[in-house]
């Protein structure tokens, strides 16, 4: 059930007034396809009386009820703005291959408003302002830094790629023994050496890119029946695999 | 549709078109041909009641209204202000 009168933020109450007066705009526009005559709301203007609260890092509001007195007034002016002035004036959306910051949960409450009140709102934001040298510890009064959030980042990213393993073959020969790992994301970070352990040994990796490995394992390593190999692709991303090896 | 819980306000969306549903011609015999005139600008300003909602996903909904009574109570309800300017296309 909905409440009435309970304290909300400017950003959700803007939220909800631009979707009504858009609404009412297509209402409008639906109109005009019908009757030769065609408006448009070029503006609103509400004057509110409101009690504003302020709980130490958001503002909220609550409207004046009947017989309340002293209530503060705020006016909020919608214009009209075109597409080209939304482009000018605003950031473009965060793109599939970015990260929003919001969406990282390990990176805690304080440090995302931290983050949001110097316009950072996604990783390739703070990759831009990295780039221009910009003291993140400084302007955030220490509460973070770029290894630290580098770190969950990365973890974040990550995330999104799980590795996937397609298909697996072994190749024995006497002098050269290897196994063929064919996927996706299965190695994704090329500063990290990936490492590879197969049946409790560590093995040399040949070649390790995203979508392929191999592994070049000791001809008597590999048994009958079942064997294990272990690949560690970056710190946060270890997969092992039971590959069954039949003659 | 109304989907505010407190069935005496309307949608401000809604509240807006009744404003705005101006779109009329006002039609005249005059020396013996037909004048017609529309509305080119209407700028309306108005008191209002405002109904703010938050709902099950912590949404805000608003609801608007016009003063109800002309009447002077006790208690006199809330009025915000509400101005809009319409313009012909």
């Amino acid at each position: 059930m909905a409440v009435a009168n309970r304290p909300w933020n400017l950003e959700s109450f803007l939220d909800s007034l631009i979707v009504e007066l858009d609404k009412a705009r297509e209402t409008l526009a639906v109109k005009a396809i019908n009757k030769p005559l065609t408006y448009t709301v070029r503006d609103v203007n509400l004057e509110m009386q409101l009690f504003p609260s302020f709980d130490g890092s958001n503002v909220k509001f609550v409207t004046a009820e009947p017989g309340q007195e002293g209530a503060s007034k705020i006016a909020i002016q919608l214009g009209s703005i075109t597409d080209q002035q939304i482009r000018k004036t605003t950031k473009d959306p965060t793109t599939i291959d970015d990260v929003s910051i919001d969406l990282i949960e390990d990176i805690d409450t304080e440090t995302k408003n931290t983050l949001r009140k110097i316009g950072v709102t996604s990783v390739n934001d703070l990759t831009e302002i990295e780039k221009k040298n910009v003291d993140i510890e400084r302007i955030s009064n220490k509460k973070t830094n770029y290894s630290k959030l580098a770190k969950l980042l990365k973890k974040a990213r990550r995330r999104d790629y799980p590795p996937s393993v397609k298909n697996v073959n072994f190749n024995i020969s006497k002098s050269n023994s290897f196994i063929n790992v064919e996927g996706e994301n299965l190695v994704m970070d090329e500063k990290y050496t990936p490492v590879a352990v197969f049946n409790g040994k560590l093995a040399e990796l040949e070649k390790a890119n995203k979508d392929n490995l191999q592994i070049s394992v000791p001809m008597e390593l590999i048994q009958d029946g079942p064997n294990e190999l272990i690949i560690v692709s970056d710190p946060f991303t270890v997969y092992k695999m039971k590959l069954n090896n039949k003659k | 549709m109304n989907y505010l819980e407190n069935e005496d306000f309307i949608p401000l969306s809604e509240f807006i078109d009744e404003m705005g549903s101006i779109d009329y011609f006002i039609e005249e015999q005059f020396a013996g041909t037909n004048v017609s005139m529309s509305v080119e600008k209407l700028k309306a300003e108005s008191a209002c009641q405002l109904l703010i909602e938050i709902d099950e996903q912590n949404e805000i909904r608003i609801g608007a209204i016009p003063p109800m009574y002309y009447v002077e109570t006790t208690i006199m309800p809330v009025f915000h202000k509400i101005r809009l300017t319409i313009i012909k296309e």
